[in-house]
């Protein structure tokens, strides 16, 4: 391949190097996000350390089912985006559509549900950020408050890195429908996979860091 | 744009722990054409990966509705299962199993720097009621929490419990000054 456009990048010496620079870009990048979310999760912890029993109060007024609805949803686009990798390893493009689409799918579902749970807590006056706040019983409504602020945050947040996914997966498949792929050249597959795997991960501590805590009282499910 | 030249690329120096191809191999065939990871990951490991992942997801749910004894086991089980999913997540779906020393290095340092920042903040708060001079951040919560569940303060909580109480005690025990108002209108003390 001797032509100006290909693969390569000039500054490297070949696409051995410039895959593992790739990589290693996108997971410094990641670590950054372990301790932005790591950040959160760890005020999360000090503040239910302090508030227990409210903030037990108000995550047993959660969905737990719907939260556990949305986390196999999750993992399914793990799934789906990890086999748009292996198909990009064949230079299957057609492949790396459906699968990038299906995740892409699972994404917006996930964020369907979202929407739905948000509107719900608003409507039920549990919005921490509303002057309407109310929360019963009136002795953990302190605590109830700080548990849905960070609720809200983690999950926002959360939801925020989803939205920002589902416009690299639409830029993937562009590429795509343009047969870019090949086995020598997959890279930004294989990133924006790492990507969406860490989106995952993180979900995979919120749900129950936020659903599960204290259910034990409550053995017949909300 | 600077044109490849595919007949004399540059010499290869790169070292970065992986078995480096021949560089006038320049349609990236052998080692660095497909991977190492292709290799050895292919859809039955990954099906296998995620039912792994789903039935942990139902052991998550499950363990939280039982009562193990003690109150912390239910978050050390949850947390548990959640490092385990993302142990598997990090090794297969993202291919640090099969990945250069490099990128492992690179994993391992974001996880250590979050370890490095819950071991400091949790041992600030954790030792505050241990110092003597110091009065424990939570006795300055709003009441609300006191009342609500908080286990804080150097009396261990118990002070304002019903039957540890007068009722001189309780009317003396006034919110901080400078709390915000209860958004209910109420205090939430029990009377």
């Amino acid at each position: 391949m001797s032509t100006s456009h290909g693969p390569l990048a000039h500054q490297f010496d070949d696409l051995a190097q410039q895959k593992e620079a790739v990589t290693l870009g996108m997971w410094a990048f990641l670590a950054t996000e372990v301790m932005f979310f790591g950040g959160a999760f760890a005020a999360y912890a000090v503040c239910r350390d302090a508030y227990p029993e409210a903030f037990a109060a108000a995550s047993n007024q959660e969905n737990w089912w719907i939260g556990a609805l949305n986390t196999g949803v999750l993992l399914c686009s793990s799934l789906t985006m990890a086999l748009a990798v292996w198909r990009a390893q064949y230079g299957d493009n057609r492949g790396v559509i459906r699968f990038v689409g299906l995740t892409a799918l699972a994404a917006t579902i996930f964020l369907g549900v979202k929407a739905y749970e948000y509107t719900h807590l608003i409507v039920h006056d549990h919005a921490p950020f509303l002057s309407s706040f109310q929360f019963d019983p009136p002795q953990f409504a302190d605590g109830a408050r700080l548990f849905l602020s960070f609720y809200f945050f983690v999950t926002g947040l959360h939801a925020t890195h989803m939205v920002v996914g589902l416009g690299l997966m639409t830029w993937l498949v562009l590429k795509a429908r343009r047969g870019e792929f090949t086995p020598a050249n997959y890279n930004p597959v294989e990133v924006i996979g790492l990507y969406w795997h860490f989106v995952d991960i993180v979900w995979i501590f919120a749900y129950p860091l936020f659903y599960l805590v204290d259910r034990t009282a409550a053995a017949a499910g909300h | 744009m600077t044109a490849y030249d595919s007949a004399n690329p540059a010499a290869a120096t790169y070292q970065a722990g992986q078995p480096h191809p021949d560089p006038r191999d320049t349609h990236g065939h052998g080692a660095s054409g497909h991977g190492p990871e292709t290799h050895h990951i292919g859809l039955t490991t990954y099906l296998i990966i995620f039912a792994i992942l789903m039935v942990l997801l139902v052991v998550t749910v499950g363990a939280a509705f039982v009562n193990f004894g003690h109150h912390v086991l239910n978050i050390v089980i949850a947390m548990g299962v959640a490092v385990v999913k993302t142990t598997v997540v990090v090794m297969y779906f993202m291919h640090v199993k099969y990945s250069s020393r490099l990128t492992q290095v690179f994993v391992v340092s974001g996880v250590f720097w979050l370890g490095i920042l819950f071991v400091l903040l949790f041992g600030d708060y954790q030792t505050r009621e241990a110092l003597p001079s110091s009065n424990g951040w939570t006795k300055n919560l709003p009441a609300s929490s006191e009342h609500g569940g908080g286990r804080f303060g150097a009396d261990g909580g118990t002070t304002n419990l019903p039957a540890n109480r007068s009722d001189e005690q309780a009317a003396q025990h006034e919110r901080p000054a400078d709390a915000p108002p209860h958004p209910s209108g109420g205090t939430g003390r029990r009377e």
